[in-house]
């Protein structure tokens, strides 16, 4: 990966994510949308490698236009607004070159395990309680749940 | 037995009586169907092999290793659709919702007019169909294991006077674990992986995962085996070659490679038809905020059904994801990301199925790399505004039961309240409006028929132009089918191997006599 991109990833990450906003939640991990993306551009195809490459680049660009630094270099305010701006425009293409943007810091972000526990989706539970719970083509029906699988597993509470 | 790459060193050289491509729903029945007749049946699937113990209910590895191209495969057109195809034993079966209907009888009157397909009657279908329903446990599951979405959704529907009900599945004790399409920790859901697949290695089927076929050896104007490699167990890279020399040949790689694999081989396309015809059904979305939790994706993702609008191509099925699903797709940042995401407890969530259309697209081998397909599709004609009408009728299914706002698939009106919905109703939509779009079930592209001219294949699954080359997947299919395709793939797939075997005593110089299903 580019170190302009590297580097453009984590200063967006706390922008997109903005999880300050909700006590809760966790914090944000700029280095994780770096690996994400890492892994996702050595695994995925070519086209969306070039295309995320791009985007980044694009919004660099765009920053030395409107602000006379690229993205990484500018102060926290200049980014939001920068990113504002952007976020502001309607219309398909906005609409492709921000989730390009924004993917590797909420796709890495929404796959954490903690994080998605918190949202009631509680993976760990889950597939303990499912390797109780085995299903065989010979076998009969599966005898009634304990109560204690019967809990929810989400932790939100509202 | 079934062979990973990981423990094959070197190449691969075999012989055998029938050689089929691809694990999903045709390939898989069609080798449990032979190997059970007593033929020599090899497997070769491009995927790897996950059991239960793997499947850690992660999208986001699942995406990695289970899908095609890391879960990106993607549509090019207006709009793009995300087109996610399984590439693991048992194929899109094993990361689907489960979901199984008989094709319509509206959609077979058509199989016999424009494509005289007589040959396939409704009697013959409904035992072929009864028959995949008994071995796949094929039934509704328990409101209990259903999950909230699906049941107030449904129950929104019956009260605005819409027709709907609950989805019958392949799954046995199912629990409702809600992560069927990153593969069933349980083994509930009776995909090919669990059920067709290790039935035919009990009866000496041999599997190879991880390897993906190049070339369909033809001599002399008839199918005598394939050629391919191993893939490398850390990436798609070529490795060492596997050669299967077999009387019998069947391409049951779907209707995206199926078709990839005979255009860059120039094979079977005198028609022209080769990669043509294909139909997806283009889906959206609507997630709507409630007041109370529906805690998903606890829950069956595809429990129930509206079909108030299926005879003019309308189905409205559940689709819950796990919260990265949703995040993906929101097209907010900063605070409003995080705090609509804090309430996804309470989302409700349901999707639209444009089930027939007018649509088609196109399949082509890609530029650059032969092992990929590039894929065109448009939405057309009255495509489009059903397209729209699908949001509008969710819309009102939510707002009916106290939705405060909705997420739409429109980049025009990306978020809706109640009072937004007569704007919304006025919007002119273009095809590049949507966003977040996602499309499943290809179909058409390699389409059986009854001329030579105008399709790839007879009504037996076997190529009209190479001998001993049968289609048994998805690509055969000529039409939209109006539901989901896999049973239908499953009862062709039975069907199918009847002929095979036909062909198989043929060529042993002895009459087919009563085989196993012509």
């Amino acid at each position: 990966m580019l170190r302009i991109v590297e580097d453009t990833v984590r200063a967006i990450t706390p922008h997109v994510l903005g999880v300050d906003a909700v006590k809760e939640m966790p914090e944000a991990d700029p280095q994780a949308s770096v690996d994400f993306l890492n892994d996702w551009l050595e695994k995925g195809i070519s086209e969306y490698r070039i295309m995320t490459n791009v985007a980044f680049l694009a919004l660099n660009a765009y920053s030395l236009l409107r602000k006379g630094r690229l993205f990484p270099g500018l102060d926290h305010d200049a980014q939001a607004d920068l990113l504002e701006r952007l976020y502001k425009a309607k219309g398909i293409i906005a609409y492709q070159f921000l989730y390009l943007l924004a993917n590797p810091a909420v796709s890495s972000y929404y796959s954490r395990m903690d994080v998605q526990r918190l949202l009631g989706f509680d993976i760990a539970a889950l597939k303990e309680e499912s390797n109780k719970r085995l299903v065989t083509r010979e076998g009969g029906p599966l005898p009634p749940k304990s109560p204690a699988t019967d809990e929810p597993t989400g932790q939100v509470e509202r | 037995m079934i062979h990973s790459r990981e423990e094959i060193t070197g190449g691969v050289k075999l012989s055998t009586e029938v050689v089929v491509v691809g694990s999903g729903a045709g390939g898989a029945t069609i080798a449990k169907e032979l190997s059970e007749a007593g033929r020599q049946v090899v497997v070769i699937e491009a995927g790897r092999h996950f059991t239960r113990e793997d499947f850690n209910l992660r999208m986001d590895f699942a995406f990695v290793d289970m899908y095609w191209d890391g879960g990106q495969v993607m549509t090019v057109g207006a709009p793009m659709f995300l087109l996610p195809q399984g590439k693991t034993l048992g194929g899109t079966t094993t990361i689907n919702s489960g979901t199984c209907f008989r094709m319509p009888h509206r959609v077979l009157k058509k199989w016999h007019i424009d494509y005289g397909l007589w040959q396939i009657t409704e009697e013959e279908l409904d035992l072929y169909y009864s028959a995949v329903q008994e071995y796949l446990f094929v039934q509704k599951a328990d409101k209990e294991v259903m999950g909230q979405n699906a049941l107030l959704f449904l129950e929104g529907a019956q009260k605005l006077g819409l027709s709907g009900g609950i989805i019958a599945r392949n799954a046995k004790d199912c629990e409702g674990y809600g992560v069927c399409c990153f593969g069933c920790p349980s083994d509930a859901k009776q995909s090919a992986n669990v059920s067709y697949i290790p039935d035919a290695v009990k009866s000496g089927c041999v599997v190879y995962t991880g390897c993906l076929v190049d070339e369909v050896v033809v001599k002399g104007g008839r199918a005598v085996g394939v050629k391919g490699r191993l893939l490398n167990p850390e990436r798609d890279v070529p490795g060492p070659q596997i050669v299967v020399d077999a009387e019998v040949v069947v391409l049951a790689a779907g209707s995206l490679h199926t078709p990839r694999m005979l255009l860059v081989q120039g094979l079977c396309n005198s028609s022209g038809q080769v990669g043509r015809n294909l139909t997806i059904h283009p889906c959206n979305s609507t997630v709507a905020v409630m007041d109370e939790r529906l805690d998903n994706p606890k829950g069956i993702p595809q429990a129930t059904y509206v079909d108030e609008f299926a005879d003019e191509g309308i189905m409205l099925e559940g689709g819950t994801v796990p919260p990265l699903g949703i995040a993906m797709g929101v097209p907010y940042k900063g605070r409003r990301l995080a705090e609509f995401m804090w309430k996804y407890p309470c989302f409700g969530i349901f999707g639209g199925m444009l089930s027939e259309h007018c649509s088609t697209g196109r399949v082509i081998p890609h530029p650059r790399d032969p092992a990929r397909h590039l894929i065109s599709y448009n939405l057309t004609g009255e495509d489009k505004k059903k397209f729209k009408f699908m949001t509008e009728l969710m819309a009102e299914i939510w707002f009916s039961l106290g939705a405060k706002s909705l997420l739409t698939p429109t980049s025009s009106l990306p978020e809706m309240r109640p009072s937004d919905l007569p704007k919304f109703k006025r919007l002119k939509a273009k095809p590049s409006d949507y966003v977040a779009v996602s499309a499943y079930h290809p179909l058409g592209t390699c389409r059986m028929g009854s001329d030579p001219e105008s399709s790839v294949v007879r009504h037996t699954g076997e190529t009209w132009e190479v001998e001993n080359l049968f289609i048994c997947d998805g690509s055969i299919v000529p039409t939209s089918l109006g539901v989901n395709p896999q049973m239908t793939i499953f009862a062709l797939a039975m069907r199918c191997a009847g002929f095979v075997d036909d062909r198989l005593e043929e060529l042993a110089g002895r009459d087919p006599g009563e085989s196993v299903t012509s």
